[in-house]
């Protein structure tokens, strides 16, 4: 293979985790022991057991209690430095800690790709000096990994969004993760970000939130029952983890219930929790460390000799920030400028990857392929839009659908091309259309007509619509399908959620009055078909349902229409039944007869001359 | 004589155009195909993993019917209960959820986590006590067990003794 995948990593003090390009898109590398509840990211321990085994990650984490002078973490903080540690008689570099964790990730990735792995984008922090940065690098070489770059963590999460697209702005990225806070301040201009400043926190992050959580639960228990949780390990452990899902849960919901049964028990019997948390107790709890967060922020503006208003984009970093008090804590400090849409905590990793698909040759203008931003589709009977492709459908592509005419003889058809996401045709852009003529006459219903949508790499629509029967074509050509201003393309998609019930209610009317006038005219037919065959009673009803159904589709009223549809579709219903009872009971006739007598069924002591009058009109039916 | 050199020129540029762009095609072709076999593999752990989320997340049913069983001392109540955690435990292991073994055995990073350890003359690393119980699905540990291990002391020190 030539072009060599890079990965991108992400090397942080007390998470790590790795991205690739796949396909085009920055997917992020499982880790070994596999994606849990936590997310994919796996925690920077590394640790050596006395018995002089290696381990890294999760494992090394589990065992930390019972080995602190064997287990290292946040070596992070010591890159650059000339600390040592000392293991068991044997020392290591911050480098060499790191290239352990380095090396975790290149295996992880070689499994996941199937492939070998050499080189690799790692992120830095945006304040990391020469020494730090040489450091890192260094680790990368130990792993086994050529490091074709280093690139500043907020420039990956602001690539990670795509923002260096082109333009000029400032960014502020927030990143508050585990354990640190850091706030960068970028300036993006002529294809390149330059920090402006740096400021945080290497003390602050979502494990003391879940402390402050956890504390709260065991105070309000002993409130409660008089009994101190925080002396029983198992409660503990057990108050711990709703600690962290509560607070995971009130990012969604406004209030949670932790409940532990059985959490505890004394003479009188077992006792048990059940604590509502509402989030705007939870963001009572940690109101104090939110306060944290405002010095680093306006140190960093402040550095930077800017005010909150020359801030155009804000990035969020980090597994907390997923916390709406935290999202609000940046919108009333900066206005709601906030990208949106990618996980903020695999969005340093994802960056990463795509500077090492850019670095790789992978991301090229032949593989940047653009989408349709609006669903395109054409109008068909009573002002219905139909959907041939929908939006954010990659280009190049093509697709086809068979429709038919509405009437009986109809010798053309309009295809009328729109543009939108709104159910009805009138309300979606018309992009122009072009009749189909010379269609043979036919019943309705009976003509094909094969319409494709083929929209080719650079944007350009070509409809066509063939009629299968005889083998006529007309096309036409659309130029502007994809070329949108984004803004026009926001206006529509929020609008057509905007009257999403009324255009539902629209399209509902219209479906019901195409389903009943489909119906009567089949209703009609069979009339015709069976005539004679039916008894009186049945044909007189089946008029009268006819005309009911008529009547309501001049009335407009969808209710109406519906109701009289029903009935009809219950007498037509019957007339088939009895159309085939008849058949049937024809036939087992015929069958009786030709078995002769011998057979003890009820049939069998007719008359044998009637069921062979029976048998020989079945044969003629059948014809 | 001019106009037939340029047109070799523009033939020699369009030709090597043509083949630099088949060659992206080949590799996009290459990576589509990689791709799909890959989306495929994706699918079958994402079915697996689905199902693990959800095991994982009913673990703390089990954990509360295990605090239950041994409270619940009137005969027939507890009898009726024991039979619906049988049928549960019964589905979750015939889904390949196996409880990770603990006390007693020697502690493995792989399959447990340590909460703390005592001083004791029981072997170094042997667990000591559950706090939490492991659990795993299949061969993959979804959740470790939280335990207390034994840091190894001789028997003098007494000062631990009887805890």
């Amino acid at each position: 293979m030539a072009n060599e995948k890079i990965i991108g990593i992400d090397l942080g003090t007390s998470n790590s985790e790795a991205s690739v390009m796949v396909g085009g898109k920055p997917t992020i590398v499982p880790s070994a022991e596999g994606a849990t509840v936590a997310g994919k990211m796996f925690p920077s321990y590394v640790a050596f057991t006395p018995d002089g085994q290696l381990l890294v990650g999760e494992p090394a984490r589990r065992q930390a209690v019972s080995n602190p002078e064997g287990t290292v973490t946040a070596a992070k903080r010591k890159m650059g430095t000339n600390h040592v540690y000392k293991i068991y008689g044997k020392e290591y570099t911050p480098q060499q800690i790191s290239a352990f964790i380095l090396q975790k990730i290149k295996r992880d990735a070689e499994a996941f790709l199937g492939d070998k792995i050499t080189k690799a984008v790692i992120t830095v922090p945006a304040y990391f000096n020469d020494n730090q940065r040489t450091a890192t690098k260094d680790a990368g070489k130990i792993a086994g990994l050529d490091v074709v770059r280093l690139v500043n963590e907020p420039t990956a999460a602001s690539m990670a969004y795509g923002l260096d697209k082109g333009g000029e702005f400032k960014i502020l990225v927030f990143d508050l993760g585990g354990g640190t806070l850091d706030v960068t301040i970028m300036e993006f201009g002529g294809g390149t970000f330059t920090v402006l400043a740096t400021s945080g926190d290497t003390q602050l992050g979502g494990t003391d939130m879940d402390n402050a959580i956890y504390e709260w639960i065991a105070d309000e228990f002993k409130k409660q029952e008089g009994i101190d949780l925080r002396n029983d390990r198992m409660a503990i452990n057990r108050v711990k983890e709703a600690a962290e899902k509560a607070k995971i849960e009130l990012s969604t919901v406004m209030e949670t219930e932790i409940n532990l049964p059985y959490v505890s028990a004394t003479q009188a019997g077992p006792k048990h929790l059940n604590i509502k948390l509402s989030r705007s107790k939870l963001e009572q709890l940690i109101d104090p460390i939110i306060r944290r967060c405002i010095n680093p922020f306006e140190q960093a503006l402040k550095d930077a000799k800017l005010t909150k208003n020359d801030i155009q984009k804000v990035i969020l970093v980090g597994g907390p920030t997923r916390m709406p008090v935290v999202q609000k804590f940046i919108e009333d400090n900066v206005g709601k400028k906030m990208e949106r849409g990618i996980d903020p905590m695999e969005c340093v990793a994802m960056g990463a990857a795509i500077q090492g698909g850019i670095l790789g040759g992978e991301i090229s203008d032949m593989v940047l392929l653009d989408v349709t931003p609006l669903t395109l589709g054409l109008e068909t009977l009573g002002g219905v839009r139909t959907a041939l492709i929908d939006r954010n459908t990659t280009i190049p592509t093509k697709k086809s659908q068979i429709f038919s005419t509405a009437a009986d003889m109809q010798t053309e058809v309009t295809i009328h091309v729109l543009q939108g996401e709104r159910p009805m045709a009138a309300d979606n852009v018309s992009l122009g259309q072009f009749n189909l003529v010379g269609l043979p006459p036919a019943p309705r219903g009976i003509p094909q007509v094969e319409v494709t949508f083929d929209i080719d790499a650079s944007g350009i629509l070509n409809v066509s619509a063939k009629d299968l029967g005889s083998g006529k074509v007309q096309k036409m050509t659309i130029t502007a399908s994809t070329k949108l201003a984004e803004t026009d393309v926001r206006k529509m998609v929020d609008e057509a959620k905007q009257f999403e019930e009324q255009d539902r209610q629209r399209k509902e009317e219209v479906e019901a009055h195409n389903i009943a006038d489909s119906l009567v005219y089949t209703a009609e037919k069979t009339k015709a078909d069976l005539e004679g065959k039916l008894n009186p009673d049945l044909v007189e009803r089946l008029n009268a349902a006819i005309t009911g159904v008529k009547a309501a589709l001049e009335g407009k009223d969808t209710s109406s229409i519906k109701t009289e549809t029903e009935k009809l579709r219950k007498v037509l219903g019957e007339a088939g039944t009895a159309a085939y009872q008849e058949a049937a009971q024809r036939q087992a006739q015929q069958q009786a007869a030709s078995q002769g007598t011998g057979q003890p069924s009820q049939d069998a002591g007719g008359p044998g001359g009637e069921n062979v009058v029976d048998a020989d009109f079945k044969v003629k039916d059948e014809k | 004589m001019e106009e037939i050199e340029d047109l070799k020129k523009e033939l020699a540029e369009q030709t090597r155009l043509a083949e630099e762009r088949l060659n992206q095609l080949k590799y996009l072709q290459a990576d589509f195909d990689n791709f799909r076999r890959w989306s495929a593999k994706e699918k079958d752990t994402i079915t697996a993993l689905a199902n693990e989320r959800l095991i994982h997340d009913l673990l703390v049913i089990l954990d509360d019917f295990e605090l239950a069983l041994p409270s619940l001392e009137q005969e027939k109540n507890r009898e009726g209960m024991e039979m619906i955690y049988k049928k549960f435990t019964k589905i979750l292991s015939d889904y390949g959820l196996q409880p990770i073994e603990c006390v007693g055995k020697k502690f493995d990073p792989r399959f447990h986590e340590v909460l703390c350890t005592e001083k004791c003359p029981q072997e170094q690393n042997t667990i000591l006590e559950d706090f939490g119980k492991g659990y795993q699905l299949k061969s993959k540990v979804i959740r470790p067990s939280k335990v207390k291990i034994a840091e190894h002391v001789t028997e003098k020190v007494g000062e631990n003794n009887g805890e």
